[in-house]
């Protein structure tokens, strides 16, 4: 699984960088509401 | 944090609230900026910062020194190669200063966290005076003609061309190096971070409102040398600091006694001015201190009189 993960993300790095950054960005928003508990 | 059996409102609730809101943001802000700036690093390797700056007349090319220091990759554990490598290649000593103060100094991980944690105005602000101190002390450190405090063997090293070869990088290399900083920097820096933010809780949580204000306030005008000085033994990164910072600057400490710390603590640190001695000699450190630390200290009085 991990190796195929490597393989996607080394022929697809562009789509990749797309997806992570989406996926920070989703973790950070989800911390905001805790910031005043 | 509901599911403790702490009161909210208590002292240690207060600083429990700190350190589970803030662990978690401050490590997620810093993996993203150091993955990113991996990548980034991959376009401005030491070597084409080196060919950049060499044989360039002081004065612009102290600017240029400072602001490749923000994006080339550097610890102090690499300042004796690279300061060699750099006067090697003819860079004038001013520049190489400008360059070895605006590194640490002024780094993404710096930026980041001050932006996260404290906002883009003084994210914004310290990017300015830091890059400002760098270019100024570099400038006075080239009009001294400081040479001779070189240790002589540094003097007498031959001159080499500072030649550089751009190798092809393809993007999928450049993610793999985004990575590996990430593994190298995070892995390295999450303790200072865990211990800075542990103390920055306690702070938050047991420290009255309002009680650093009566001697890290605007009226105490000896509270910025005091900093400044407490910074130099003090042995910390800036992931370490900053949310110390934030905490005392809930508690009413001035901005710029605080910055002042800061930039003490992350740029005269003692263990790099060891390193540098095989290098340097005593006078040529002292100048450097002594500049940069006058710097500093500007810097902290303009913040709090502004502010």
């Amino acid at each position: 699984m991990s190796a195929l993960a490597v393989r996607w993300t080394q022929h697809h790095p562009r789509i990749f960088l797309v997806l992570a950054a989406l996926l920070w960005w989703g973790l950070y928003q989800t911390l905001q509401p805790f910031q005043k508990w | 944090m509901a599911a403790l059996p702490v009161d909210r409102q208590s002292h240690l609730g207060a600083a429990l609230q700190f350190f589970l809101y803030d662990t978690p943001k401050v490590l997620l802000l810093l993996t993203g900026i150091v993955f990113v700036m991996g990548v980034i690093n991959t376009y401005f390797t030491p070597e084409r910062t080196r060919a950049l700056l060499a044989g360039r007349r002081e004065g612009l090319a102290n600017v240029m020194a400072a602001l490749l220091g923000i994006v080339t990759p550097f610890c102090s554990c690499s300042a004796v190669p690279l300061f060699i490598g750099f006067l090697q290649a003819g860079v004038p000593l001013g520049v190489t200063f400008s360059f070895l103060i605006a590194a640490p100094m002024v780094n993404e991980v710096a930026l980041t966290l001050l932006f996260g944690m404290l906002g883009w105005k003084i994210a914004l602000l310290y990017l300015g005076l830091g890059l400002s101190v760098a270019i100024v002390a570099g400038l006075i450190i080239g009009k001294l003609n400081m040479e001779p405090y070189l240790e002589d063997w540094v003097r007498d090293i031959p001159r080499a061309e500072a030649q550089f070869t751009a190798v092809e990088v393809d993007f999928g290399e450049r993610l793999a190096a985004g990575f590996q900083s990430v593994r190298d920097i995070v892995g390295k820096v999450w303790p200072y971070i865990l211990a800075g933010i542990a103390i920055g809780a306690g702070i938050h949580g047991y420290v009255p409102q309002d009680f650093m204000a009566s001697f890290m306030g605007k009226s105490a005008w000896w509270s910025v040398p005091l900093a400044v000085v407490l910074g130099v033994p003090m042995y910390t990164n800036a992931a370490g600091i900053i949310p110390v910072v934030q905490a005392l600057l809930d508690k009413g400490a001035a901005v710029g006694t605080v910055l002042a710390f800061m930039m003490s603590v992350i740029a005269l640190s003692l263990p790099e001015m060891v390193i540098l001695r095989k290098v340097l000699k005593v006078r040529l450190i002292a100048a450097f201190i002594g500049i940069v630390a006058t710097g500093i200290l500007i810097v902290g009085y303009v913040f709090n009189w502004v502010l």
